[in-house]
């Protein structure tokens, strides 16, 4: 399978391309200082135990009043920027990446079910895409999350709770394109050969769609996830930016900046532009990688 | 053509009954209002009473359509938190949002378009790689990031102009401007460049690729062979030819910057309806969330319709496939 994907057009494409083989190393790096912020960060900034207040919004190690023990500086309440950055791209990968898998299960099924069924099921699942296409995918994210938060809001709000609401949000809003997609391909296949053979010798209809139609329709899927995850990140960044998204309590990349934007005139620069660089750096990589991707599996550029 | 026109209109007032059932059914939903009014120590005859007033004791259809009769007048009752009517609060932060989006989508008509014929006749040039290279950080970087920088660089650090709030204001009749006196004119370039700077990336990527794509036609290539000017070639028949599908883009893009002026007015504190809006979402301020969630759809659904209509007039074969305002 690896060789086979090494020796293919995408690998040649690959090893040809040093933006891409760069945007995968700054993203592999950063998915595994976040992965693995428990033993890769110098401190855990949630561990109350260990926070010391006199060392609160200390500048980075090479500042004149800097500690060699914080490199990146500490914020107002004595946490490590370096170690926070490295937990907060943890939560905003893991709401980046489910909001995307999510977005994709309910696109690919959506899609299968209108193009397979057709008739009104398809008519009503296309009139909502398009309807949704027609508003910006961030605004929708927002409006849903804004509602779902009021109705939730007198459950008592929970961190966990406050992040499914995120990732439902942006899966809800991002399906469409998947969902197009997949219907279209799906229209196609359904009056192939194989489908017909399968059809006449009396599979079930879902075994056909899930076993028969569905491996044939995922190729295009795949880029499609890779775009959207720099897309979701965004999102999700923003989001926590507006105090809508992540709770404070568990910080994102998102909400690291909106707390570091407070302190943005009396001088404590590095609260903002270290979060806010890390997170142009996990945004551009992932993008990259995801056009890259998208012109190495396209046959008509080769 | 008629049937499409129509059809277009039936699915445009679905869509705004279906926000407003969505909003309405964020009151019906999210707390008590009897509750919120009234207080905790009010007697059961008291509460009944106010029930009876508000008509929540009516089906619920009675009472979503007096809803729908009230947002169709503006009226979505008092905001929880300001004790004021949401119709008032609304009118008078629109001014800022329409006067900043305003601002922003001339700055992108403005210098996208020359942006993008530039760097289509001088492909090669260093300053066209420089313009490509900015629109891929504008297209890629998050709004309210590139928002925060700006401030950072050009009023923290250089203090060169404010970023905070909208200044000076000249009050006309309930109109409040900032155009028009220099402070308030000073507060405008920050929150403008941030919000436009998007839009900008993306005209000046369109005009230049339809740009390109009109120089392969015969008629320029007809005109080069006749011998007319270049600067006659490119400006009077190349760039008046793609400012078509751009205009329509554009269009579409009005409702985006709207849009994306929540964003743009949280990192400035701009007074807009964005800036209500988040506020209200943090506070759970339902009357304005709901009057901000069917005013905004309105706005799209109006854009949409009107650029629906337009390509219908424009294109007798009436395609209605047409590109859309989906963005990162």
């Amino acid at each position: 399978m690896m060789r086979q994907w090494f020796d293919g057009p995408v690998g040649y494409s690959f090893l040809r391309s040093r933006v891409a083989q760069g945007a995968l190393l700054v993203a592999l790096a950063m998915a595994c200082g976040a992965v693995f912020a428990p033993w890769v960060a110098p401190f855990n900034p949630f561990d109350l135990a260990s926070l010391d207040l006199n060392d609160s919004l200390l500048p980075p190690a090479w500042a004149a009043q800097g500690s060699m023990r914080y490199w990146l500086g500490t914020d107002d309440q004595g946490r490590d920027v370096l170690s926070t950055i490295l937990y907060g791209s943890r939560i905003s990968l893991l709401v980046g990446l489910s909001s995307v898998l999510l977005a994709m299960l309910l696109g690919v099924a959506l899609g299968l079910v209108s193009g397979f069924v057709g008739g009104r099921i398809d008519a009503v699942i296309m009139r909502i895409a398009d309807v949704q296409l027609s508003f910006p995918a961030i605004l929708i994210a927002l409006l849903i999350d804004g509602v779902a938060r009021a109705v939730f809001s007198h459950e008592g709000q929970g961190d966990t709770l406050a992040i499914l609401v995120l990732i439902g949000s942006i899966s809800l809003a991002n399906w469409v394109s998947y969902a197009r997609t997949v219907r279209g391909s799906t229209l196609v296949e359904k009056n192939k050969e194989y489908v017909q053979a399968a059809r006449v010798i009396g599979v079930p209809r879902l075994t056909i769609m899930l076993r028969h139609v569905l491996p044939n329709v995922t190729g295009p899927v795949l880029v499609i996830a890779t775009i959207n995850i720099a897309t979701a990140i965004i999102t999700e960044a923003t989001l926590s930016f507006l105090g809508v998204g992540v709770p404070p309590t568990t910080p994102s990349l998102g909400t690291m900046i909106n707390n570091g934007n407070n302190f943005l005139y009396s001088g404590e620069w590095w609260l903002v532009v270290f979060p806010g660089a890390a997170l142009v750096l996990l945004c551009m990589s992932v993008n990259l990688l995801g056009d890259w991707l998208r012109d190495a599996l396209n046959p008509k550029l080769h | 053509m008629f049937v499409f026109v129509l059809r277009r209109l039936l699915q445009a007032c679905i869509v705004m009954l279906v926000v407003g059932f969505i909003a309405f059914s964020l009151f019906q939903y999210v707390g008590d209002p009897v509750l919120s009014m009234l207080g905790q120590d009010a007697t059961a005859e008291q509460r009944e009473q106010l029930r009876r007033d508000l008509g929540l004791n009516d089906p619920f259809h009675v009472q979503f359509m007096h809803f729908v009769g009230n947002a169709m007048q503006g009226e979505f009752g008092v905001s929880y938190r300001q004790g004021r009517k949401v119709s008032e609060l609304l009118a008078e932060r629109f001014p800022a949002t329409l006067e900043l989006a305003v601002c922003a989508g001339v700055l992108a008509l403005g210098t996208g378009i020359p942006m993008g014929v530039y760097t289509a006749l001088r492909r090669n040039s260093l300053l066209s790689q420089i313009f490509m290279g900015v629109s891929l950080l504008g297209v890629s970087l998050p709004v309210f990031l590139l928002g925060i920088f700006l401030i950072l660089l050009f009023a923290v650090l250089l203090g060169w102009l404010p970023s905070y709030g909208r200044g000076d204001v000249l009050r006309w009749q309930g109109l409040s401007l900032g155009l028009l006196t220099a402070d308030g004119l000073r507060h405008l370039i920050l929150p403008s460049i941030t919000l436009a700077i998007f839009q900008i990336a993306l005209i000046m990527r369109m005009v230049r690729a339809e740009m390109l794509e009109v120089q392969r036609t015969d008629y320029i290539k007809f005109a080069r062979a006749r011998g007319l000017r270049e600067k006659m070639v490119n400006f009077t028949y190349a760039l008046k030819n793609t400012l078509v599908p751009v205009i329509t883009i554009v269009g579409l893009q009005l409702g985006s910057l709207i849009a994306f002026a929540i964003v743009t007015e949280t990192v400035f504190q701009w007074p807009g309806m964005g800036l209500l809006f988040i506020q209200s979402v943090q506070t759970a301020d339902i009357p304005i969330m709901a009057a901000y969630l069917v005013m905004i759809s309105l706005v799209f659904v109006v854009i949409n319709l009107t650029v629906d209509l337009l390509y219908f007039a424009v294109d007798p074969r009436l395609r209605v496939e047409r590109p859309t305002a989906s963005r990162a």
